[in-house]
């Protein structure tokens, strides 16, 4: 018997669909979402191959939990939010938070002008703060690319507020800091 | 190079990047999915299986009452008429059952030696423990002392003869226990359901630059964060309860339910909350099954489901953007769900009743509320109920 093949032609179509647990429906979120996940889960964990689990348990819980998506504000803001707490969970698990606390004096000369972020490649750039330490990668991702705030990183990563601001501070003159020596070939 | 111009450039770059994942990734999440689902399979086979079982088990409880029952009821039809004339009333006129008959025999056979002739119209219908009490030498009348010494026998009653003659207690006691329709009041409580919700949107900045003006946009935080509250679901209803048999029931009646939450939206510079009231009447139909039918206690088991149609949704929210509206609701509402309750008789027509119960909110169409959040949800019905 010749099944129907839905198009699932609006993001509501396609989240409803997943909601039915439709294969093609998920399929097409995956398809639809996934590279832009799995930028984020090497962002937050700085290694392409748990970046990769990231991204599994990360889909897993949106399918299941898709339901509860209230269908107010941004679907890609609320998936966003359900991989950094994948994450970090997975990060947590690996006790690689354990040490986030600790402020990393490796930092080097701060930069006052870095040069303009947009000569490096989105690649690139994705490589530098992969490889940023571990407590300015996941601060600076959450502060800087993922909105969240202060207080609300103090509170997922177990570290005051005062730590957050100081890991941040010291996360972006890192990256500047690796910015210049691209731009600056060196 | 400000700080947040900073963020601004690697943010923007950040969110439009992405890379491929492996051609494998989707295979393994779709093998993860498909587990899921057989494991959901599994576990709902499981259920389907024990519910099955109960209810065999509960029917086949049921058919060994009903069988018992049918043992307890009284050789209606039977009397004995010895030789005699036929104006000398019957001495066992109040006789219960062929057990009884048969244990005046037996007292009469002590007494005499010859053999009387007995002649049963349903030889299965009878129980010894429902005999009435036995019958002494001196229960026999002197026409009976008279008579022994002559052949007796059993005959069937004429058809004809007034049922009230035979004054028969036990049939009494089962016309009393008859289960008759009643009507019931109900109110069904929700205890320990009021349930809370804290999701948080988080906004991209492009979003934003569809509805929100340059000067919103520097004072907004990219986050919503909504934190619910839902209040447990109150519910009143009339219940008509009909027998279908001894141990069978059928109910259903009109309900009204009414569900609150409250939703504190914390955006912007401001936090808003707005309120939901939900309306709802209801159209249960549930079948019930008898356990236990004691003189003041009844225990039952049920099942069935409920159809409800939303009469409106009542929004309003204070903050800059103030509203109070009231939105029709289209579709309808599902659930199905089942129960062991109880009831005590408070006298020959009243009872208080006290059914828990499962019920399961199927997800269609309905506005958001507590019943989406939890679809499964335990509740506590209760009421009076009166028999006609």
């Amino acid at each position: 018997m010749a099944t129907r093949k839905r198009e699932y032609s609006t993001q509501q179509e396609l989240i409803e669909g997943c909601i039915r647990r439709e294969p093609p429906a998920q399929r097409k979120l995956y398809e639809t979402y996934a590279p832009r996940m799995l930028t984020l889960a090497t962002r937050y964990s700085g290694d392409r191959e748990r970046a990769k689990d990231i991204l599994h348990d990360g889909f897993i819980t949106l399918f299941n939990k898709i339901e509860s998506y209230s269908g107010t504000g941004s679907f890609e803001g609320w998936m966003r939010r359900i991989f950094v707490n994948t994450a970090l969970m997975s990060l947590r698990k690996a006790d690689v938070l354990r040490n986030t606390e600790e402020i990393n004096n490796a930092v080097g000369e701060i930069s006052e002008n870095p040069g303009p972020v947009e000569t490096l490649s989105s690649k690139e750039l994705m490589e530098l703060i992969a490889s940023m330490p571990d407590g300015f990668r996941f601060v600076f991702n959450m502060y800087a690319v993922e909105g969240y705030n202060h207080q609300e990183i103090a509170k997922e990563l177990n570290i005051s507020e005062g730590s957050s601001r100081s890991q941040l501070s010291r996360a972006r003159a890192w990256l500047q800091e690796r910015i210049r020596r691209q731009n600056e070939g060196e | 190079m400000k700080e947040s111009d900073f963020d601004k450039s690697i943010r923007d770059m950040m969110e439009s990047y992405g890379e491929s994942p492996e051609p494998t990734s989707w295979d393994s999440i779709e093998h993860s999915l498909a587990s899921g689902r057989r494991r959901i399979i599994f576990l709902r086979s499981v259920s389907a299986v024990a519910a099955v079982a109960a209810v065999v088990a509960l029917f086949l409880i049921i058919g060994k009452d009903a069988v018992k029952e049918q043992i307890k009821r009284p050789v209606d039809q039977i009397a004995v008429v010895e030789n005699r004339p036929e104006s000398t009333p019957v001495a066992i006129e109040k006789s219960q059952g062929i057990a009884d008959q048969i244990q005046k025999k037996t007292a009469i056979k002590s007494k005499t030696q010859n053999e009387p002739k007995v002649i049963l119209n349903n030889d299965e219908n009878f129980e010894e423990e429902n005999a009435p009490q036995k019958l002494k030498k001196t229960d026999l009348s002197p026409q009976e002392e008279k008579v022994d010494n002559k052949p007796k026998e059993v005959t069937r009653t004429s058809p004809a003869q007034p049922a009230e003659q035979w004054n028969f207690p036990i049939e009494e006691q089962i016309k009393s226990k008859r289960r008759k329709p009643s009507l019931a009041f109900s109110t069904l409580l929700t205890p320990g359901v009021g349930s809370n919700e804290r999701i948080l949107n988080t906004y991209m900045q492009s979003d934003f630059m569809q509805f929100t003006s340059s000067l919103d946009r520097q004072q907004s935080q990219i986050e919503t964060v909504y934190d619910t509250k839902y209040l447990p679901a109150v519910s009143v209803g009339l219940q008509l309860m009909v027998p279908l048999s001894r141990m069978l029931s059928i109910a259903t009646g009109l309900n009204y339910t009414m569900l609150y939450s409250a939703t504190e939206e914390q955006r912007f510079n401001e936090t808003v909350t707005r309120e939901q009231t939900l309306h709802y009447i209801g159209l249960p139909l549930y079948l019930y099954a008898n356990i236990f039918s004691g003189e003041k206690l009844m225990l039952y088991g049920g099942a069935g489901a409920t159809v409800e149609k939303g009469l409106a949704e009542r929004v309003e929210r204070n903050g800059v953007l103030p509203l109070d509206e009231t939105n029709p609701v289209s579709g309808l509402q599902w659930s199905a769900g089942a129960t062991v309750g109880g009831e005590y008789r408070l006298g020959k027509h009243m009872g208080l009743y006290a059914d828990p119960m499962l019920v399961y909110y199927f997800r269609g169409n309905q506005p958001k509320s507590i019943r989406s959040v939890q679809p499964l949800q335990f509740k506590l019905e209760l009421g009076l109920r009166y028999r006609f």
